[in-house]
């Protein structure tokens, strides 16, 4: 009897034996298989962190809460580094304004402000800003060209005031003030501008011309809704401040399985004055399942 | 019957020794595989591999074949955020004002906080209640980003006087 049951231990150790060979090997390649996990972790100065995605361009990690975007191509020797706390929108998320202006009529020069980390359960978003010639933006490729490629645009229709612009010649300007919301993979997705031409004797405004678009990536399950524009009246020749709001929503019910992100344009502005200067406002709130993935980059041409 | 039993357990003895060979084998074999596939992952995400598969260089030039690609891969693989997300609740059942005096108990518990660190924190209004905040170090005036350890220890606390003040609300 005795030996029926040491025999019966051993077959059972035997069973376990043979579980442990067929499962080992599933078990220790279990251990590193990442298949399912779109993340590496690396350690930083600061503790672990996760790459969520790498490009030549730049990469995007995850620090605790802090989304952080690192961009290989620096925006300046020595960009300005902002930090916001926005105020908890009505729907989730939180809403971000940027404001700013030109400090005289400078013309060719471009100011580009872009997000550099983003921290939604804190309502916490840095971002880096300079000044750099448009032609310096334009070949670096920090001013977003998408949407001549993938996506659709819709230009709203000119507004007009005063003599007609006569654009080659000396106190006429033309500015715009554009908000972009990137995912991690440097894509536009979507993007809401104001535009204004003006011309100007140095202390009143003589004629000037207004309009706005924006533009959804395609392709991708961004769709538009409320949108729209306002500005000085059409037909009016104020001396001083001719403006552009602009406005559009955005929402993609497949961008992160099948659960809504929403992209709010809320408020666009560019004000155009009388001297030559300029300057912008807006107000972008992002969210839903996947609004972290997205940051902005605004780019902001004076005059 | 003892020789029996013996032969039996030398048997048995034998197969077990056989099966932790195989199993020692099989197991480096295995492991030898995994260690070949973990090597990029080091430098690559499953969802970076898919991208390159597709042939994006992350320039968002690409043909809108390969950016449909390179988006299926983002869908395949980020399914669900990873940050938590309490702060996305307060919308739908937070009133207006309780939300707004959340904002104003986040910058207070910031500013007392930064001052007890030593950091000089100027607050400017950036329209439509959002605040940029500009910190500095206190002793040598270097300027303090959000990897900052004292930074963080702030906004992380702030972030939890805040949270308490939407709690009943959440």
């Amino acid at each position: 009897m005795e030996n029926a049951g040491g025999s019966k231990q051993e077959g059972g150790r035997m069973k376990d034996i043979r579980l442990i060979a067929v499962l080992l090997p599933i078990i220790a390649c279990g251990q590193v298989d990442d298949r399912t996990d779109p993340v590496v972790k690396r350690q930083s100065s600061l503790g672990s962190e996760i790459i969520l995605y790498e490009t030549a361009q730049s990469t995007v990690v995850q620090d605790g809460d802090w989304i952080r975007w690192r961009f290989i191509d620096k925006l300046s020797d020595s960009p300005e580094q902002l930090v916001y706390r926005g105020t908890r929108g009505e729907q989730g998320g939180c809403v971000f304004n940027r404001s700013g202006s030109s400090k005289g009529a400078v013309q060719d020069v471009v100011i580009i402000e872009r997000t550099i980390a983003v921290n939604m359960n804190q309502c916490l978003m840095e971002s880096e800003r300079a000044t750099l010639l448009e032609s310096d933006a334009v070949a670096r490729g920090l001013l977003p060209v998408e949407e001549t490629k993938a996506g659709d645009q819709f230009t709203g229709a000119a507004q007009a005031g005063g003599s007609e612009l006569q654009l080659q010649t000396a106190g006429n300007f033309s500015g715009s003030y554009r908000t972009l919301l990137q995912d991690i993979l440097g894509i536009t997705t979507t993007a809401v501008r104001s535009n204004v031409d003006w011309s100007t004797n140095g202390s009143c405004m003589l004629g000037w011309h207004r309009w706005w678009d924006w533009y959804k990536l395609t392709g991708s399950g961004w769709s538009i809704g409320t949108n729209g524009e306002r500005g000085t009246t059409s037909g009016t020749l104020p001396c001083n401040d001719i403006w552009q709001q602009s406005w559009a929503f955005f929402s993609n019910w497949f961008f992160c399985g099948f659960t809504p992100t929403f992209a709010d344009h809320a408020d666009v502005q560019f004000h155009a004055f009388s001297d030559g200067t300029s300057s912008y406002s807006s107000s972008t709130n992002w969210y839903g399942a996947c609004y972290w993935l997205l940051h902005f980059t605004d780019a902001y041409d004076p005059n | 019957v003892n020789v029996g039993m013996n032969r039996l357990r030398l048997s048995t003895t034998n197969t077990a020794t056989w099966s932790c060979v195989i199993v020692a084998t099989f197991s480096i074999l295995f492991m030898g595989s995994c260690r070949r596939d973990q090597e990029p992952r080091v430098t690559k995400s499953a969802l970076q591999r898919c991208i390159a598969k597709t042939g994006y260089e992350g320039a968002g030039d690409a043909s809108p074949a390969v950016m449909a690609a390179a988006r299926a891969c983002a869908e395949k693989y980020i399914t669900k955020p990873t940050v938590q997300l309490w702060a996305q609740k307060p919308g739908t059942s937070v009133p207006l004002d309780v939300r707004r005096d959340g904002d104003r108990v986040f910058v207070e518990a910031f500013l007392n906080c930064a001052k007890q660190k030593g950091m000089e924190v100027e607050v400017e209004q950036a329209g439509g209640g959002s605040i940029r905040i500009k910190a500095r170090n206190g002793r040598n005036t270097t300027p303090i980003d959000s990897t900052d350890p004292a930074f963080l220890a702030c906004t992380n606390s702030a972030e939890k006087a805040e949270h308490d003040r939407l709690l009943p609300f959440l």
